[in-house]
């Protein structure tokens, strides 16, 4: 479209140069020369203009272009970004969830865990009862016994001491002959 | 006392020449009477048992010794093989061992009967006549006098102890007490 004016206009500059050598050749000579300075200066001043005109069109054009295309760019960047914040944002959102399960898990681990050490607890809690009574029992028993043992022991050697005293010499002969008895029962 | 297989071998053997020639009773009391000599006098036994002397002193003693005893001449050839042979240290072995095998070949039993008191000739007599009948042996009874036993009768033969005693009685009794369930 610029270049159509541009040639346009030089054509039109043309074919006015033209009409004022047809109008007058001599004595419009030097008013000849003026128009074609005028022409020349207009011509000029369009090819000027114009080369202006498109000089700045395009830089604003191309600026325009990169802005968009920048723009576009930033736009993208904006959207990956967003993207990427809303990816981020879920990931936190996930390890909230995981964190919190994880918590849950352990609360849920330490329960178990308390439970069992107090079970663990009582169980042996009973069983060094059951242990200590059956101790106590058992030296119960023992001190029985000893008593016992003692109070045999002293009825024997009382048994003793009065047999000792006591025994004729007919319970010795008695007791030979049972002596005897049981040897020939043996036999 | 522990009777090692050289003593028992040496017993045999001389037990072994008695019964050849009849003399196997002699050969034991003079044994015995030897061994008894030797535990008597323990300096005597020491010189013939050391290697200190020489063999000749100490067969030179032995000898002496054997000529006043008036032993048998079996008796005196064994004690010198002895002697020769280093085996004179084991004697009181050979002497108790030839003792027990001649009680074994005779048939005897070496009871020792004892008892808190003296007891009845007739008592000790039908004693020995029910150990004899026990033993299916003739009885030699050797008897002792033991008060802490109270009353009653112990009789050891060989390993063997037969206790009447009432200290017997009153430990068995105490012992059932302990264990039955009284108290």
């Amino acid at each position: 479209m610029k270049y159509i004016l541009t040639i346009t206009s030089l054509l039109l500059s043309f074919s006015i140069c033209m009409a004022a050598e047809e109008a007058g050749a001599k004595e419009a000579a030097f008013t000849d020369f003026l128009y074609r300075l005028l022409n020349f200066s207009v011509m000029i001043a369009i090819l000027y203009v114009v080369a202006k005109k498109m000089a700045i069109t395009d830089f604003f054009s191309i600026k325009r272009e990169e802005i968009k295309k920048r723009f576009e760019e930033l736009q993208t960047q904006k959207f990956e970004f967003e993207k990427k914040a809303n990816e981020l944002e879920s990931k936190l959102k996930e390890m909230e969830e995981k964190k919190k399960e994880i918590i849950e898990q352990f609360r849920l681990e330490g329960l178990r865990e308390k439970e069992k050490i107090i079970a663990e607890a009582k169980e042996r809690a009973a069983q060094i009862m059951a242990q200590a009574d059956m101790a106590i029992q058992q030296e119960v028993e023992a001190a029985k016994e000893r008593l016992k043992a003692e109070i045999v022991d002293l009825a024997a050697e009382r048994a003793k001491d009065i047999i000792n005293r006591s025994i004729r010499e007919k319970d010795q002969d008695k007791l030979v002959e049972e002596f005897i008895e049981k040897v020939e029962r043996v036999h | 006392m522990r009777v090692s297989k050289i003593a028992k071998r040496y017993a045999k053997a001389l037990l072994d020449v008695g019964k050849e020639d009849g003399n196997y009773e002699r050969y034991g009391s003079e044994l015995k009477e030897f061994a008894k000599i030797c535990s008597d006098n323990p300096e005597f036994f020491n010189i013939l048992s050391s290697p200190v002397f020489s063999l000749e002193e100490r067969m030179k003693i032995l000898d002496d010794v054997l000529a006043k005893a008036g032993f048998s001449e079996v008796i005196n050839n064994f004690l010198r093989i002895l002697m020769e042979r280093k085996r004179i240290n084991r004697v009181l072995e050979i002497a108790e061992y030839y003792s027990f095998l001649l009680d074994e070949f005779l048939g005897i039993a070496r009871a020792k009967i004892i008892t808190a008191k003296p007891i009845k000739k007739k008592t000790m007599e039908k004693l020995i006549a029910a150990l004899e009948k026990f033993t299916s042996k003739k009885v030699e009874a050797e008897t002792e006098i033991d008060e802490s036993i109270i009353g009653g009768v112990v009789v050891k033969i060989g390993n063997l102890i037969l206790d009447g005693s009432i200290v017997a009685q009153l430990e068995g009794l105490k012992e059932s007490l302990k264990r039955s369930g009284w108290g």
